[in-house]
């Protein structure tokens, strides 16, 4: 196996995702993501399984690209988000205004973050 | 992989090693220099990196090989300068009955190295710090690099982009010189180490009881984990036993260079976890306890003890004055970490009921660290009984065992980031190599001992009188 497949065996589920977001950046046309990581009790409340959430530190390691949480500094630069579909899924969602921010700021803030 | 990168690592981590113990004067045998070199090597050589940076040389490849070559080069000038005395090793071929535990233990061995090899680094605490550092100092050639720029989580969890930069820059120069993964530096320790303590243990018991004690040593399903999983534990782990194992030989000879080769050991042993200074102290009593004994005057004793203490006092400035001060963009305060009720003794004793109920005989124990523990508290308790003393060594040795145990809960209850279940759990590997050690001391393996080499000598010398005993005399005719 490559490399890049050797992370992936030892990563799993949750890397595939995380590298694939690339590629939904390119479709949204974000040139600069900063993704919106939910609690991981979040994503366990809405049934999402096999994947975890990741600290922003090993999403940067893991994509190079920058990620925040609800407390972080910066996170008013956040322009996606990654949330659960309705089938348990992990989908990614763009946020276009303050407004969508906040309301998602306002329901992850009622989760404790767990490092 | 790149295996001209690796060739050059493995010549350099040696040369630069056997210089530094050519320096020191230290006389062992030729396995145990191979060993030695190839540990101190390694260590040396993450120093390399963070000076390239301190100065702002890029951290390239071609960078790199001038700096290590040139660096070793350096360290081999003792080697050079007395190149006539340089003895080539002569090798001993293993016994037909070390076979078998040889061949178990190349089998781990090459688990472990296969798994270093194969697979990227994935611990939390180095995903969240010092690989991450790593991996974009490579990328962008310095380590002061973008890796800071995340949220890096200031708060009570994570302390990991101050740790030692000892896996920092061995990873830089393995990602840049060898493979993508680093790590293989891990398997040079492990199996430099691992070697060395064989050898030790061969010198001290039969080698059937060796290689037995050996076993049960990597028995340890944690202890072994740690040999290709990156973290500090295990490297922290060599050079502790190694400088409280020269300690005690420094016990019995008493020579000045023999103490500043266990000042160095122990230096070495605080660079990769500050946290050793505090376990030098605790072994500084020791040191002194048996000094006096050996009727060393008060001035003598401190002199010395001042001596062994400089090896980890200067390299616990150079790590957190020099290294982390000047290669990570954020302040460290100590002061944040400590508990803030240190009045609280019954605290203090929670800590060391939950080391050893919660953790050292709990089923959370049973998992990483098997039966290790009980079966050197049989041993223990069945030589205590059947010989009622403990010789010298085997005192030392044991300890060691102690102050690992109890500085560990001291640790604990100082600082609460230093949890029993996770920091306390790996810093109990410790105390396995040297609580190994004092099985091989106890007289009741050295009487097995004993008896398996007279069986041993009277099988070799039956079997040398064999011809003469098959001369067939001729036959009396009646």
């Amino acid at each position: 196996m490559g490399t890049e497949q050797r992370r992936v065996a030892r990563y799993g589920y949750s890397y595939v995702i995380y590298k694939e977001l690339n590629n939904v950046f390119k479709k949204f046309k974000i040139d600069s993501p900063v993704l919106l990581l939910p609690p991981e009790r979040y994503m366990k409340e809405n049934r999402v399984a096999g994947f975890n959430v990741v600290e922003p530190m090993v999403y940067y390691y893991l994509t190079g690209n920058i990620a925040v949480w609800y407390d972080s500094p910066g996170v008013e630069k956040a322009n996606c988000v990654l949330m659960p579909d309705r089938n348990g899924k992990v989908a990614v969602q763009k946020i276009d205004t303050k407004q969508q921010l906040d309301t998602l700021l306002s329901i992850f803030k009622k989760y404790k973050l767990d490092l | 992989m790149n295996l001209t990168g690796l060739i050059f690592l493995l010549f350099a981590h040696y040369f630069a090693g056997r210089g530094v113990i050519r320096l020191f004067r230290i006389d062992v045998d030729a396995i145990a220099l191979l060993c030695l070199s190839m540990m101190c090597g390694v260590t040396i050589h993450s120093f390399v990196p963070c000076i390239m940076d301190l100065i702002h040389v890029p951290l390239t490849a071609s960078n790199m090989y001038i700096w290590l070559g040139g660096t070793s080069l350096l360290l081999s000038i003792p080697l050079l300068i007395r190149i006539k005395k340089t003895k080539l090793p002569s090798l001993r071929l293993p016994q037909l009955y070390e076979v078998p535990f040889l061949l178990i233990f190349i089998g781990l061995g090459v688990i472990s190295v296969w798994r270093c090899w194969y697979f990227p680094p994935t611990p939390r605490d180095v995903l969240t710090g010092v690989e991450l550092i790593a991996e974009y100092a490579v990328k962008e050639k310095t380590m002061i690099n973008s890796a800071f720029s995340v949220d890096v989580r200031l708060n009570s969890a994570a302390n990991n982009i101050f740790k030692s930069p000892f896996i920092t820059s061995l990873q830089v120069i393995y990602k840049l010189l060898v493979l993508p993964f680093g790590q293989l530096w891990l398997s040079i320790l492990f199996l430099s180490f691992t070697t060395w303590f064989y050898t030790i243990l061969r010198q001290v018991v039969h080698p059937l009881l060796a290689g037995m004690l050996l076993l049960i040593y990597f028995a340890v399903p944690d202890l072994y984990a740690y040999t290709y999983i990156i973290l500090y534990d295990y490297s922290n782990m060599v050079f502790f036993f190694a400088g409280y194992y020269f300690m005690m030989k420094y016990m019995s000879s008493g020579k000045v260079n023999e103490l500043l080769w266990v000042s160095f050991l122990f230096g070495l042993a605080t660079y990769i976890r500050s946290e050793t200074l505090v376990l030098a102290a605790f072994s500084i009593a020791i040191f002194a306890i048996y000094m006096y004994r050996d009727k060393v005057s008060i001035k003598q004793i401190m002199i010395r003890g001042g001596i062994f203490m400089a090896g980890p006092l200067v390299f616990n400035f150079i790590l957190s004055n020099i290294f982390i001060k000047y290669l990570v963009p954020y302040k460290f305060k100590l002061g944040d970490l400590l508990n803030s009720n240190m009045t609280d003794i019954g605290l203090l004793f929670d800590k060391f009921h939950e080391l050893v109920f919660g953790l050292m005989f709990s089923p959370k124990g049973q998992a990483v660290y098997a039966d290790f523990y009980i079966f050197f508290l049989v041993v223990f308790v069945a030589d205590l009984v059947l010989n009622r003393k403990i010789s010298r060594s085997a005192g030392m040795t044991l300890w060691g065992v102690l102050i690992v145990f109890i500085t560990l809960g001291v640790l604990s209850f100082l600082i609460p980031s230093h949890t029993v279940i996770n920091s306390a759990k790996r810093g109990l590997f410790k105390l396995i190599p040297l609580a190994t050690l004092y099985m091989a001391q106890t007289g009741l393996l050295q009487k097995l001992s004993g008896y398996l080499l007279n069986k041993e000598n009277r099988i070799k010398e039956s079997a040398t009188a064999q011809p003469v005993a098959n001369t067939k005399q001729p036959k009396k005719k009646k």
